[in-house]
């Protein structure tokens, strides 16, 4: 049954339905002729590029079999012959050239990992610093951001592990805090866990410790008024989680390091090439991403926080929960620059003798096997791979947070 | 149409920019085009081996040597390029042709004879890795040094030495890796590591940098055997004939007598066959290196036989005061020997 409209036919066969002609007096749309010029110069560029790869390649792969030296990966089976000073995995003088790889790509995600936190955490505190009504503090952030922008990373990490940490006294000397934490310019000694325990106990009482403050994080008071309920909740929930964390410190035997002949026996040691570069790359990266930081924060609309204000809500609820998530928008681009950048300044290893992927693939390993082409290429292709993945994060990041035009 | 031009010419000026693959063409021709030779050293604080003095000349036994391959092709041994090259870059420097010979104390092995395409041309120094230590850390052999950390120069024959030799002795030890032999002074001076292996020659002119020579020591234990000598690629065998033959002559006319002082006279007056032939005064040997026939009375001039090159740059009369040891003529009792002139 249709509808009750009356439709005139004149009107349905000219509006409505995809055979419609258009109305008298409209021009069909022009047919452009295809572009062919524009067709033909992107076919000629690509051809030519195309062709100066070839070339290039075809260079590359003659000169190498004339010299004796095709591409060959075999050497990752290799014995590699060399001990490494630090290593995440267990490697000794046997492993093979493709240990001796992934060990490396391990070691570079350690420190660019570890000095990303601590370089950020670093950067969002001096910031946040060079915007706080104290005057001193503002100006202490200023100074070090200025400072530390402006020298080479080079010339802090050397001056780091030259003049800091040579200045440690020699290991017969150690300066000891406690008793327990050794210092020398060998290396920092910590009290470790002994290696033939179970961790069982010890685990499930951090476990506890974590629940404890899961719960006391849950109950902050999130809001300008306190309750007393929510308070005290939190203030249980902490001590518990205190308590826990305590009882499995003290499960746990601890091994103490003790000196034994040439260098401390037992415990953790820090070495001094990896505390060098770590600081160098905090304090350096700390302070481009404090500008950042300061960009992004001063970016927000003042109004927001002063209409934030007239609420009565309090500064540091504002700073978190207002103003952060509004600046983090301009911040992620520049930081992932920052990050890529920390990245790859992590190679400086070499400088220092920390065992990285570029020390100990690309400096030893290339010079006693000669297979510069393969191995350039691995540590090459890695690189590309942390950042990109790095800029795929960000990107993802970005399209999560964007501002959404309406 | 003005686009696709303008790419089309850009493209096809860069690909023209883009150098044609490196010529074949044999090291020598490469040499007499240019005049000099390019010869790869250290960088410069190798003392007695390569280093700058406060002229900004070049001295010490591997430079010396240079000077001993340019006299024999070009006639004149301040016809080289002194290129100082850190050690990993050495190896890729030689391949690449930059430098046509590297004198940079590299050791022989098989994996850098078979794998990297180059020839050793000979032996000039026959050297062993040892360890120098302070005095004052009392030790006297290589086997306290369980436990210890050592510094080594990455990318080394000695980096391997080492691990092998702890690896047999079923001793641990902490291996403290750097680029340079340089900071691995500094690493030992301030007591980072407790000992520092290299060859011995390169430990007793290293030692020199220290601020207090005197207060090190160089262990006895001579853990490898380490033959250093000038390095060449495998694409000119005419020419690392050349540089074999120049280290040769070092050691003949050591043998014979032939010094920087008298090679001249000799040449001129000398009646014994073999000398007569080596110093060019009869047959056509020096033609048959492709070399004028006087190529090692030239060598001879500029550097003086082995034994004086040795103990000017090296030994008793240089700073570095190593013994020679081994590094003495078969006759004496040491390695040193060369085929004959014939």
């Amino acid at each position: 049954m249709r509808t009750g409209v009356d439709h005139p036919r004149s009107a349905t066969r000219e509006a409505v339905g995809p055979a419609a002609r258009p109305a008298a007096g409209l021009r069909r749309r022009p047919r452009h002729p295809p572009p062919w010029g524009a067709i033909a110069q992107q076919v000629a560029a690509i051809a030519l590029v195309a062709a100066g790869l070839a070339y290039l390649g075809g260079n590359v792969a003659r000169n190498l079999a004339a010299s004796g030296m095709a591409v060959d990966f075999g050497f990752l089976s290799q014995e590699a012959g060399f001990a490494m000073s630090f290593s995440l995995i267990p490697m000794d003088e046997t492993a093979s050239y493709g240990r001796v790889f992934v060990a490396g790509i391990l070691n570079t995600l350690f420190i660019a990992g570890l000095a990303l936190v601590t370089a950020t955490a670093l950067g969002l505190a001096v910031g946040f610093a060079r915007l706080s009504p104290l005057g001193p503090l503002r100006q202490a952030a200023g100074i070090y951001v200025e400072t530390l922008r402006n020298l080479p990373l080079l010339l802090i990490l050397i001056f780091v592990q030259s003049v800091a940490l040579r200045s440690l006294p020699v290991v017969r000397e150690a300066v000891s805090v406690g008793g327990v934490v050794h210092l020398s310019n060998r290396g920092i000694y910590l009290p470790w866990p002994a290696a033939d325990q179970s961790l069982m106990p010890a685990g499930l009482a951090a476990a506890l410790g974590l629940i404890g403050l899961g719960i006391a994080w849950s109950l902050r008071p999130r809001t300008p008024a306190r309750s007393p309920r929510d308070l005290a909740g939190a203030v249980g929930g902490l001590g518990l989680a205190v308590a826990a964390l305590v009882a499995a410190a003290r499960m746990l035997d601890w091994e103490r390091p003790e000196l034994q002949g040439f260098d401390f026996r037992g415990g953790a040691k820090l070495m001094p090439e990896f505390v060098a570069l770590l600081t160098a790359l905090t304090l350096y990266n700390a302070a481009f991403i404090a500008e950042i930081v300061r960009a992004g924060l001063q970016s927000v609309d003042r109004g927001q926080v002063e209409a934030a204000r007239a609420l009565g809500l309090r500064d540091g609820f504002i700073r978190r929960r207002i103003v952060l998530p509004q600046a983090l928008r301009l911040m992620v681009p520049p930081l992932t620059n920052q990050y890529v950048h920390l990245v790859k300044a992590s190679s400086l290893a070499t400088v220092v003798g920390f065992p990285d992927l570029v020390a100990v693939f690309l400096g030893t390993s290339l010079n006693q096997t000669g297979r510069a082409v393969e191995i350039v290429a691995m540590t090459g292709a890695v690189y590309l791979v942390l950042c990109l993945g790095l800029g795929a994060l960000s990107a993802a990041w970005n399209a999560r947070v964007a501002v959404r035009e309406r | 149409m003005k686009t696709m031009t303008a790419t089309a010419t850009v493209l096809i000026g860069a690909a023209g920019l883009v150098p044609l693959a490196a010529s074949a063409g044999p090291t020598l021709d490469a040499i007499a085009a240019r005049g000099e030779i390019n010869c790869g050293v250290s960088t410069g604080t190798s003392i007695g081996k390569s280093t700058l003095d406060d002229q900004g000349n070049w001295t010490g036994f591997e430079a010396d040597f240079c000077r001993a391959v340019a006299a024999a092709i070009l006639g004149d041994g301040t016809k080289v390029n002194f290129v100082p090259l850190e050690f990993k870059n050495a190896f890729a420097s030689l391949q690449s042709g930059s430098v046509d010979l590297l004198a940079r104390s590299a050791t022989w092995t098989l994996a850098r004879d078979s794998e990297l395409a180059f020839e050793w041309a000979g032996v000039y120094i026959y050297d062993g890795q040892g360890f120098l230590v302070s005095k004052a850390s009392g030790i006297a052999s290589a086997d306290q040094l369980a436990g210890a950390a050592i510094c080594v120069t990455s990318g080394t024959t000695t980096e391997l030495n080492l691990a092998d030799y702890f690896r047999t002795k079923g001793m641990d030890y902490s291996p403290i890796t750097v680029s340079a032999p340089d900071q691995s002074i500094a690493n030992l001076e301030s007591g980072r590591c407790d000992a520092y292996t290299n060859e011995v020659g390169g430990l007793a002119s290293y030692r020199l940098g220290l601020s207090d020579p005197d207060a090190y020591t160089i262990l006895p234990d001579v853990i490898s055997k380490e033959p250093l000598g000038p390095v060449v690629r495998q694409d000119d065998p005419q020419f690392e004939d050349v540089v074999e033959w120049t280290r040769n002559a070092l050691v003949i006319a050591e043998e014979f007598g032939v010094t920087q002082a008298n090679v001249a006279e000799m040449a001129a007056t000398t009646t014994q066959p073999e000398l007569r032939r080596f110093l060019g005064a009869e047959g056509e040997f020096g033609a048959k290196l492709g070399l004028p026939n006087d190529w090692a009375v030239k060598v001879i001039q500029t550097t003086g036989n082995y034994g004086e090159l040795f103990e000017r740059t090296l030994g008793s009369q240089s700073e570095a005061r190593i013994a020679r040891g081994v590094n003495t003529l078969w006759s004496e009792g040491g390695l040193l020997y060369a085929p004959p002139v014939r």
